[in-house]
């Protein structure tokens, strides 16, 4: 191998290199400090659009939904009152916070509840896929921050150094949606010294019926071709209020939006319209955080 | 599209680039990030002088270049940071069993104690994989210097890594 020949193949160590978690929230702030001379944000949306980005660094969410077999017996459901807030049948099962030098954590654990004449068959394997869920996440996480901890001693840095660092892990839940035989809610865990450990579940269930629901159930048959185009309606909007978002769009090697398919991740907001999820980096730079679209349900 | 969103696109996007070209000279995360911080001001706030947009990269990469070596070039002696121990060099080799890694990053280590103008011309052709052409863009000088820097460049390399190996 020849000398040029080395040095390319040494491109693979500086490829490698370890990007600080702190780099795009640096950029997108470098570019915010100077207002652009076309169109300027209005403050309100900067300091949403700042919020997300933080409140993203590790968002993980967890959907459930039930619902219905049909969307004519699904838009019957959403006419009905949501008793959101009221008495939701779902419970937390177990909550725990506790604190050790490293890091402070606190999870809470839901379990959906099942009334007479529901089929319990799959709530029984979700509460339990939920439990499996948030204790892997548990130990994963004290795993990685044990890994960080050690890295950061090695480095030079001190016990008194990490501590202040105050690191969180949070695991809860929201209810989204919910209505007799329809729910929808989301689990969210996330640990705020980076980035880089979200995982996403989004599960859609009829209580009723006992199975998942889908797109389809909510947007019709052609439920592809409808939310394609009212994604790709949005996201002009979006590109057009401001001047700063960026959507991949295939050049650089990002892939951005596509189509949305069966397994595309959405939850019910509170209109009983789906509101399709596309997580940090998925559609956008991660600084833009995660993009959501609310369509409107097939009436 | 305008001119600054297009900046705007690309500086979002090639962020993770311009991280390790700064890193290259900096040889510290807060260094490196200060320096891209700097850029990108600058950048914002003087677009409008970039005539062509064709140029943008390069454009972009002079200012970010600049910067680096600016700082280089005051701080001299004293430093205002701590370089770093290269730390994804653990973090690989825990990963695998890689023969190679130990010398690719004894390469990479001698690229990044280059003097700057020969550093400049390395880390842009080889690591980023620009032209000459678009090199002597970057650095404001004639094809026949980068050429030569090149050369000069390997040269000094060929000499440093000889040298470990003894």
């Amino acid at each position: 191998m020849n000398l040029e020949q080395k040095v390319l193949q040494s491109q693979r160590v500086y490829n490698r290199m370890e990007i600080p978690m702190e780099l795009g929230m640096m950029v997108a702030g470098a570019i915010r400090s100077v207002p652009g001379n076309i169109t300027p944000l209005p403050v309100k949306t900067k300091k949403t659009r700042w919020r997300k980005a933080v409140a993203a660094v590790a968002a993980v969410l967890l959907c459930f939904t039930a619902g219905l077999n049909a969307s004519e017996a699904f838009a019957e459901a959403v006419s009905k009152v949501p008793v959101l807030g009221d008495l939701s049948r779902v419970l937390t099962f177990r909550e725990y916070r506790w604190k050790d030098n490293d890091k402070s954590m606190h999870i809470a654990v839901p379990q959906i509840q099942t009334e007479e004449g529901e089929s319990s068959a799959l709530v029984g394997d979700i509460n339990a896929e939920i439990e499996r869920i948030v204790e892997a996440y548990k130990e994963e996480a004290e795993q990685r921050i044990a890994e960080y901890k050690e890295a950061f001693i090695a480095t030079g840095g001190t016990e008194e150094e990490f501590a202040q660092k105050n690191i969180k892990v949070n695991v809860d839940y929201s209810v989204k949606y919910e209505s007799q035989d329809c729910l929808s809610l989301v689990l969210s865990a996330d640990e705020d010294w980076s980035g880089a450990y979200g995982v996403q579940y989004y599960y859609n269930l009829d209580l009723k019926e006992g199975r998942k629901l889908t797109l389809s159930d909510l947007l019709g048959d052609d439920y592809v071709q409808t939310a394609n185009a009212e994604i790709k309606r949005q996201m002009q909007e979006r590109l057009a209020a401001d001047p700063e978002l960026v959507y991949f769009d295939g050049s650089n090697g990002m892939q951005g939006f596509t189509t949305v398919d069966e397994n595309t991740n959405f939850y019910i907001s509170q209109k009983g319209n789906p509101v399709v999820v596309f997580e940090k980096y998925a559609i956008a730079p991660g600084a833009f955080g995660v993009q959501e679209f609310e369509i409107q349900a097939q009436a | 599209m305008e001119l600054r969103e297009e900046l705007v696109a690309f500086l979002t996007e090639n962020q993770e680039k311009f991280y390790r070209l700064a890193f290259s000279y900096m040889h510290s995360k807060d260094g490196a990030l200060d320096a891209i911080q700097n850029a990108i001001v600058r950048a914002l706030q003087h677009y409008q002088d970039l005539r062509n947009e064709a140029y943008l990269k390069t454009w972009f990469y002079r200012i970010l270049v600049n910067e680096c070596c600016t700082y280089l070039r005051k701080s001299g002696r004293e430093r205002l940071y701590e370089p770093e121990v290269l730390q994804w060099k653990q973090d690989r080799q825990q990963e695998q069993q890689d023969p190679e890694w130990e010398s690719d990053l004894e390469v990479y280590e001698r690229v990044i104690e280059l003097p700057e103008e020969k550093r400049t011309v390395v880390l842009l052709r080889f690591y980023e994989g620009l032209s000459l052409q678009e090199i002597s863009k970057v650095t404001n000088t004639s094809l026949s210097t980068v050429k030569y820097r090149l050369y000069a460049a390997l040269k000094q390399l060929k000499r440093s890594l000889t040298e470990v190996s003894q």
